[in-house]
């Protein structure tokens, strides 16, 4: 089974604060990286905006995937355990999840 | 993440011209208004403008959009633009040729006000003699064109009651949405305030109720536009933008291109055509107290003030004065600001 973004999701990259994370992740300070909304995500009323990583991962679903396809290349990226990196993608896609941003295929 | 800030609105409500068919009692932009009308041209450099800040989403209101004669020509050169435009319209003249005309310009949706479910309460409040037929009948032309349809209601004395009798009326239409909006206390609607305005305990009341009714009534989305609803425990929403959306999500550009934060607020910050609306957005003062509220009154021993904010701003400051005085409708006890 394949997670895949929801065809009525409207995105919009916050420009600025993707250049300040970015800024902010090449200088190590995570905490001002983690903290800055760089995606806007609107579905049908609702709304969300992810942080730098999210949105990393988030392009990563553009393509349709499994569950553990993702976490390995999330792995690979940031050099993190296997089983990290699933931990992660599960809590980050359970509420996109839940309030259908992201669907199953 | 706790930082939401967007580097644009997701939503600017442009009015295009005051101009209207209607003179209703409530009318918030009646007599504030400004008279002065930018060209269609002046309004294709605010498309421009607004499409290379990124702004998604164009809601078109007024006046009577229908009443502007190239309003299709703006909502196909916006579209172009990447701009998602949907308006706001009593319904008066959109019969089965504008309806079409609607379909081919782009419109994501249209909104039609119903403000009762009575035709002779609507008919009488709006001022106009067959308003509640041909805004049905508004509905029906843009189903038969599978145009998106929303109904927005205005909370008054005259309707608390019965509002609920709208949802089967409306549903016949294929109405995906149905806005009840809170009334607000400017123009025309300041003006006649005691006649129409509900007093905190009946807004509570009416809350409630209009909270059941939402739950009864899964197939259509009933939305609210109140910060003050978090007192009622029922209410569990936790949107990401917390108390009034006015200058976080959206920003108000008037016909002259005047800004202000919402439609209800006289407030200028600045021109369209004139200012660096990125500056504007970013260091406004105006915007900035909005989204740095400081708690005053019984705001600040209230246990629900980090979802309300002081509620609706535009209320607040227009009977107070002050962005941070508590939401005039607000029930909390502790303290009478009315
Ligand atoms: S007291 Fe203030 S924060 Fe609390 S509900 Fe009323 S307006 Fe909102």
């Amino acid at each position: 089974m394949t997670v895949k973004i929801s065809d009525d999701v409207f995105e919009r990259v916050e420009e600025e604060n993707l250049r300040q994370a970015e800024e902010a992740l090449s200088k190590g300070i995570y905490e001002v990286a983690e903290n800055l909304g760089v995606l806007t995500l609107i579905k049908a009323g609702l709304m969300t905006q992810l942080n730098i990583m999210g949105y990393h991962i988030w392009n990563k679903i553009k393509e349709p995937k499994t569950i553990s396809q993702l976490a390995e290349e999330i792995s690979k990226d940031f050099d993190v355990p296997y089983e990290t990196a699933l931990e992660d993608v599960k809590i980050f896609l359970k509420d996109l999840i839940d309030s259908g941003f992201i669907i199953y295929e | 993440m706790n930082n939401f800030f967007l580097n644009a609105p997701l939503t600017i409500n442009i009015s295009l011209s005051y101009r209207c068919n209607f003179t209703c009692h409530h009318c918030y932009s009646r007599e504030i208004s400004p008279t002065e009308e930018l060209t269609f041209d002046d309004f294709k450099k605010i498309s421009q403008i607004l499409s290379d800040w990124k702004v998604p989403f164009l809601n078109i209101g007024g006046g009577e959009p229908l009443l502007v004669s190239w309003l299709f020509d703006f909502v196909k050169f916006s579209n172009q633009k990447g701009l998602h435009c949907s308006m706001n319209s009593n319904g008066y003249l959109l019969d089965k040729e504008k309806a079409k005309e609607i379909k081919k310009a782009g419109f994501t949706s249209v909104g039609i006000s119903i403000d009762s479910p009575k035709e002779e309460v609507h008919d009488s409040f709006r001022n106009k003699k067959g308003s509640f037929k041909r805004a049905l009948s508004a509905l029906e032309n843009l189903a038969e064109e599978n145009v998106k349809t929303t109904v927005s209601m205005v909370i008054s004395k005259l309707n608390k009651d019965d509002f609920e009798e709208i949802v089967p009326i409306v549903e016949n239409y294929k109405v995906k949405q149905l806005y009840l909006h809170n009334y607000k206390c400017s123009g025309m609607g300041y003006k006649n305030m005691e006649k129409l305005d509900l007093t905190p305990q009946e807004w509570k009341e009416f809350y409630k109720k209009a909270l059941e009714v939402r739950k009864n009534n899964p197939h259509i989305t009933i939305s609210f536009d109140d910060p003050i609803m978090h007192l009622l425990p029922e209410y569990n929403e936790r949107p990401l933008v917390r108390g009034s959306t006015c200058g976080k999500l959206s920003l108000n550009i008037h016909s002259n291109g005047d800004i202000t934060p919402c439609g209800f607020m006289s407030v200028k910050i600045g021109n369209i055509l004139k200012d660096d609306i990125i500056k504007l957005w970013k260091e406004s003062p105006v915007l900035n107290t909005l989204r740095n509220p400081v708690p005053q009154g019984k705001c600040t021993s209230c246990s629900i003030y980090e979802n309300c904010l002081g509620g609706c701003k535009a209320r607040a400051f227009i009977m107070a004065g002050d962005f941070n005085n508590p939401d005039p409708h607000c029930w909390k006890e502790g303290g009478d600001n009315r």
